[in-house]
């Protein structure tokens, strides 16, 4: 098989003096397998990561608007609140007895583009998150962080910073109530890993100076709090509200009374994560089963490409398959010689494009924050690809075997007496 | 003493295509050392014979003896190796490689043939044929002379003990017509090998004796 002039080492040769037909047809194999693969990728990184973030969470109360907005915001840190509701909302949640945990979720600020959290110990706890270093956050103004956020801002314990106002980086710096960092999480896989965690009272603390600092209208865009106005803020009373509520149910009974009692007796409103996760996928699904559309064509279309330059190649090259029997070659090495080189081409083409798939994926999430917010992780392998490299080498057995069958049945007398 | 078996012997060879009848011969025999023209006019099966006698033909009726083998009665597969490793054959188009370099073209013989890799024989073969400093090109950037001579190097290069030609030398110019036919008669003696060539170029026949003369509409006459 090996050497210059073994099959591999033939079909190289010839691939090679057909260079632009051969880099064509790998092109168009490796952008159709690109395509589909990358979208293997996105949809089973997705679907994992969405699944998982979503687990045992059956009800998210918040305040009214998009219920799926509300779950994007309140469950996977994704978009942008529907806006708060009183502390009030989650004691009678508490005191429910169809509830069997309640978890606070407060918004509002972010420390380089990740998201502070004002919550309880029972959020982390309940996506199975344990500090790796340090502790988990107690008092108000601790912080415990989320692993790719300890990495990216290269926080340690004992560290402090101040959070930006706002969900983007850019926003005004909260330089009077900074916080410290208690502890710092172990990777867990899900959205807990890109946030800051601390007890909801820092946000309520955070917020009391910045309302109060609004209020002001002095226009002081800079960021710095001066000294005055942080004696004024001092005994300010905080306004008691959260982001978002997310409920684990006592019993199945509660799926049935508890959301409707919600939507119909209090200002607040209650998304099922389910529903919305259903109701997300089939958006999804349906730009994605488009965008696999067009993979599965450009696929097709070079498995044709592959069969008709092979097709081609083989009428140029039946004097010189003629003349290798003629040299001693048997049939078997002539069909042998025309499979290996179908399967260059595809097998070529189908790494080719697992490659760029997984180089584009990269590329997408170096570009795309939002990419990055959903945890896609460009080296993760997705199973469909080695379905992928076994539908190349059937490309490749279905585009050699027409050609392979008409070079076994060549009358080589006869090829070698034309001209 | 028994005189030795003949190099090529066929008796009782008809060979019809498409219900004509392109080649009779009762009996006619080649023996070792025995160089010789095929000739004939255009049509009288010359190229027929050469492949017949290759094995890439089978014929319609007729015993075809090479090299003490009867080739018509061997499998296909054992017929493929024979012809590698006894018979080296010159095609009057030449058939070679266009996607290989002069030295592979001569390398992928011996390994089609299964014999060992010879770089040295490859070498000392192409700077026999005036090309020695040229193993790297490719045959299209060759003058057809050239080629031809290379042609006649692939056929051989695993030293077989009969080459057969067809047509080698129409297309070239007296100069050229001289020097191939040294060539092959050089390689030929080198290699103990019997050398047959069909052809209607006369001047071949001043150099070389007619060992068949096939007459349209082809039957066979021996000369
Ligand atoms: N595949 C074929 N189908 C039909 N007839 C054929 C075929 N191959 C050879 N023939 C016929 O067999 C006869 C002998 O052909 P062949 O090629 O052996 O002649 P030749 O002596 O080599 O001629 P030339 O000097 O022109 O090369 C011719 O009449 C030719 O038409
Ligand atoms: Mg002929």
């Amino acid at each position: 098989m090996t050497g210059t002039l073994g099959p591999v080492g033939l079909s190289l040769a010839y691939l090679r003096q057909n260079r632009l037909a051969t880099a064509l047809n790998l092109l168009l194999l490796a952008l159709g397998v690109a395509a589909i693969a990358g979208l293997a990728l996105i949809d089973s990184q997705m679907q994992g990561r969405l699944t998982r973030d979503v687990a045992g969470i059956d009800l998210v109360v918040g305040a009214k608007g998009s219920p799926l907005q509300l779950i994007l915001s309140s469950v996977y840190q994704a978009d942008v609140p529907t806006g708060n509701v009183p502390l009030s909302t989650l004691e009678d949640l508490r005191r429910n007895p169809l509830v069997r945990e309640a978890i606070p979720v407060a918004l509002g600020d972010s420390y380089q583009g990740f998201r502070i959290v004002g919550t309880t110990p029972d959020y982390p706890g309940h996506y199975q998150a344990t500090p790796a270093q340090g502790r988990m956050f107690g008092a108000a103004m601790e912080a415990t962080v989320g692993a790719t956020v300890a990495r990216a801002a290269n926080l340690h314990v004992g560290d402090s910073f101040a959070g930006s106002h706002g969900l983007t980086p850019g926003g005004e710096v909260h330089a009077h109530t900074p916080y410290t960092v208690v502890g710092i999480l172990a990777p867990t896989g899900t959205v807990v890993d890109r946030l800051v965690l601390t007890p909801v009272e820092s946000v309520w603390a955070v917020h009391a100076h910045h309302h109060h600092h609004d209020d002001d209208g002095d226009g002081d865009r800079d960021g710095e709090h001066d000294e005055e106005h942080h004696e004024e803020v001092a005994g300010a009373q905080p306004p008691r509200e959260v982001t978002a509520i997310l409920v684990r149910y006592a019993s199945p009974l509660a799926a049935a009374r508890l959301p409707r009692a919600i939507n119909s007796e209090t200002g607040a409103q209650a998304a099922s994560p389910a529903t919305e996760l259903v109701r997300l996928m089939s958006l999804l699904g349906a730009g994605l089963d488009a965008f696999r559309a067009v993979g599965v064509l450009l696929v097709v279309t070079s498995a044709l490409g592959t069969f008709v330059a092979l097709t081609n190649a083989l009428q140029q090259r039946r004097y010189d398959l003629a003349v290798m029997r003629s040299l001693g070659a048997s049939r078997a090495r002539i069909v042998l010689q025309i499979t290996v080189e179908a399967l260059l081409v595809s097998g070529g083409g189908t790494l080719a494009g697992l490659l760029l798939a997984h180089g584009g994926l990269a590329l997408f999430v170096a570009l795309s924050p939002k990419a990055r917010d959903f945890g896609i992780n460009p080296l993760m392998v997705a199973p469909a690809e080695l379905g992928l490299l076994g539908l190349g080498v059937v490309v490749a057995a279905v585009a050699a075997a027409l050609p392979a069958i008409q070079a076994y049945r060549t009358d080589v007398a006869r090829t070698l007496a034309q001209s | 003493m028994s005189p030795p078996a003949p190099l090529i012997h066929l008796r009782g060879l008809h060979h019809r295509v498409a219900g004509r009848t392109v080649l009779d011969l009762p009996d006619w025999r080649v023996a070792a050392g025995e160089h010789g023209l095929l000739l004939g006019p255009s049509g009288s099966g010359k190229t027929t014979l050469l492949q017949i006698i290759a094995g890439l033909l089978s014929p319609t009726a007729g015993q075809v003896m090479v090299a003490g083998q009867e080739m018509t009665s061997l499998d296909e597969g054992v017929r493929d190796v024979v012809r590698g490793a006894c018979i080296g054959l010159v095609f009057q188009q030449l058939h070679l490689v266009n996607a290989l370099t002069l030295a592979d073209n001569l390398r992928l013989a011996q390994r089609l043939a299964d014999y060992p890799p010879d770089d040295g024989r490859v070498a000392q073969l192409l700077n026999r044929i005036g090309l020695g400093d040229r193993a790297h090109a490719y045959p299209r950037q060759l003058s057809q002379g050239e080629r031809q001579r290379l042609a006649i190097a692939r056929a051989v290069v695993n030293r077989p003990a009969l080459v057969l030609a067809d047509e080698p030398t129409s297309a070239l110019d007296d100069g050229n017509c001289t020097r191939l036919l040294d060539l092959m008669l050089e390689q030929a003696a080198e290699n103990d090998a019997t050398l047959l060539i069909a052809t209607h170029d006369a001047r071949l026949k001043t150099r070389l004796p007619a060992r068949l003369v096939l007459t349209a509409p082809a039957l066979g006459a021996v000369a």
